[in-house]
């Protein structure tokens, strides 16, 4: 599992005196790893974006209930897992338009993992997975998620059609979903 | 479209909405398909998961300074938590000041003294009166209540009494079940004065009209009344006569209280033959043709086809009556069977019902 950051209980007494900076350390150790539980649950980035900072909010606010000498992430965790659950329930009576449906359908999987567990399995999966890949796959995978670059860009750069790349892209999320399941057999938890 | 084709054509449009470039119309066929299909629907799922774990894997790295950023100006600050503190003790202060001032007004309002002048000073003695030892109380002198009191309760009891009488008259109704209508025959053919009595209520009787198990049909001077049961069976109910009619287990009862009553009965079940009572006789019938004439004090049976069994109620004595006989039950007489006269014998007592 995740690394725990370095003096972390010393950080968080910190924090609990009113160190506004103590508290950055937390959120840039833990962002990452946060916004990766919330993604399985969210393919809207704006919205997990949200969840995050709403749950670094909270901490914040609520850290002097913590107890230092316990891991801090999974209590952070279990904070932007609450967030996650009650924005399905919040939305469910609330679908519009169809992408209210889809994003809806995503988050209310956060009801069966209030711990965040299954959101991270699939986010160590991944990691496997992609170390399976070509390293231009990986490339490919990196210049569209890492540096936002558009399809036009990408299709410059490759010297392909648009639409070509585009499957292409999909293909390696196919390649990575299946790979991903394969890891997680056989409890099976995608 | 096979399984493939149609993984296919999902992961076009899951590609598609996943690069933003479906219209609403299509995003909403994706929507139907996904409620339709439950293995699309965790295709959909494990496919937008897959591509939101690559976005947080690559995540660049100005995230984090656009999240502290946000969270700058999310975070309460020290200051912002002063000026909160500061706003809630005022508040705080101002309603307990407001209540202060609330307890002095009602603390003015109090009258100090039993003096109804205000400014006039009371007297010192006048306040030690209230120190005073309270007389007791004089006990309040019972009255009669007024005769209106009286009558309306006179008129609250029997409303009442009235009320719970309803209530009971009104549920037993609803606690009879309605008599259950079992159909005997159908009144046929009827001549002179016939009445039929249903519930003890005379109802109007026309031909053709159902009988019903448990009717009574009465009939009057130069009067008879023919009746078909659905099995075949034709029975005539001569003049001055009143039978009912009756079933008990399938078995056809027909109880003739005095008259004449004559019949065609055609084969009974087996096990339920028809059974003409009298007050002193029964004759049990499976198929034949008979004539029972009941007056107070006799019963005769004539038999012109088959055969009748006659039982005496009063011993319990019985006699087989055959084709051409026939039987009297009276009181002193021995039961036994007499040769039939022919219908034009001058000997014969009564008339043929309808002549």
């Amino acid at each position: 599992m995740y690394e725990n950051l370095k003096n972390e209980a010393g950080i968080i007494l910190n924090v609990q005196d009113g160190d506004r900076e103590a508290f950055t350390e937390l959120v840039l150790f833990y962002q990452t790893k946060l916004r990766s539980v919330l993604s399985f649950y969210c393919s809207s980035q704006d919205m997990v974006e949200e969840f995050v900072q709403d749950s670094f909010v909270q901490a914040f606010v609520s850290i002097k209930t913590f107890d230092p000498e316990q891991p801090f992430f999974p209590w952070l965790k279990t904070i932007a897992m609450n967030k996650l659950r009650k924005a399905a329930r919040y939305r469910e009576v609330r679908l519009r338009k169809a992408d209210d449906y889809l994003y809806h359908l995503q988050i209310s999987r956060s009801e069966e993992d209030p711990n965040g567990e299954i959101s991270e399995a699939n986010g160590l999966a991944l990691k496997n997975c992609l170390a399976k890949l070509d390293s231009h796959q990986v490339e490919l995978l990196k210049n569209r998620y890492m540096n936002e670059k558009s399809l036009d860009d990408l299709a410059e750069v490759y010297g392909k059609k648009v639409g070509a790349l585009k499957v292409q892209i999909h293909r390696l999320r196919l390649i990575l979903k299946d790979c991903i399941k394969q890891q997680l057999e056989p409890d099976v938890l995608t | 479209m096979n399984t493939e084709e149609k993984y296919q054509n999902f992961d076009l449009q899951v590609m598609n909405w996943l690069e933003g470039e479906l219209s609403e119309d299509e995003k909403m066929s994706l929507v139907k398909i996904i409620q339709t299909d439950k293995d699309l629907e965790q295709r959909f799922l494990a496919v937008t998961s897959v591509d939101s774990l690559l976005k947080a894997e690559f995540a660049p790295k100005r995230k984090s300074s656009e999240l502290l950023a946000r969270l700058e100006m999310s975070l309460p600050s020290e200051a912002q938590k002063k000026q909160t503190q500061k706003f809630i003790l005022d508040r705080i202060n101002k309603i307990e000041e407001r209540n202060e001032k609330e307890a002095q007004r009602k603390r003015k309002r109090k009258p100090t003294s039993t003096s109804t002048f205000k400014n006039i000073p009371v007297p010192r003695r006048t306040q030690t009166v209230t120190k005073i030892k309270k007389l007791p109380q004089q006990k309040k002198k019972r009255t009669a209540p007024p005769i209106a009191f009286w009558i309306t309760l006179a008129a609250c009891v029997a409303i009442g009494f009235w009320g719970y009488d309803f209530y009971l008259h009104n549920s037993k109704i609803q606690l009879q079940p309605k008599p259950l209508l079992v159909e005997f025959g159908n009144l046929q053919k009827i001549s002179g004065n016939v009445s039929i009595i249903r519930n003890q209520h005379e109802i109007a009787k026309t031909e053709n009209m159902t009988i019903y198990v448990g009717d009574t049909m009465v009939t009057g001077e130069k009067s008879f009344g023919n009746i078909t049961i659905p099995d075949g069976s034709e029975i005539n109910v001569g003049l001055k006569s009143k039978v009912s009619f009756n079933n008990d287990n399938g078995s056809k009862q027909i109880v003739i209280i005095n008259g004449l009553v004559s019949g065609k009965i055609a084969k009974q079940l087996p096990g339920k033959p028809m059974i003409f009572t009298t007050p002193n006789a029964q004759a049990i019938v499976l198929g034949t043709s008979l004539e029972i004439n009941n007056n107070d004090k006799s019963t005769k049976l004539s038999v012109t086809e088959g055969k009748v069994r006659l039982v005496r109620l009063s011993d319990g004595k019985s006699i087989i009556v055959t084709s051409g006989y026939n039987a009297t039950v009276q009181e002193g007489k021995t039961l036994k069977l007499e040769e039939l006269m022919a219908p034009d014998d001058p000997r014969r007592k009564y008339r043929q019902p309808g002549n």
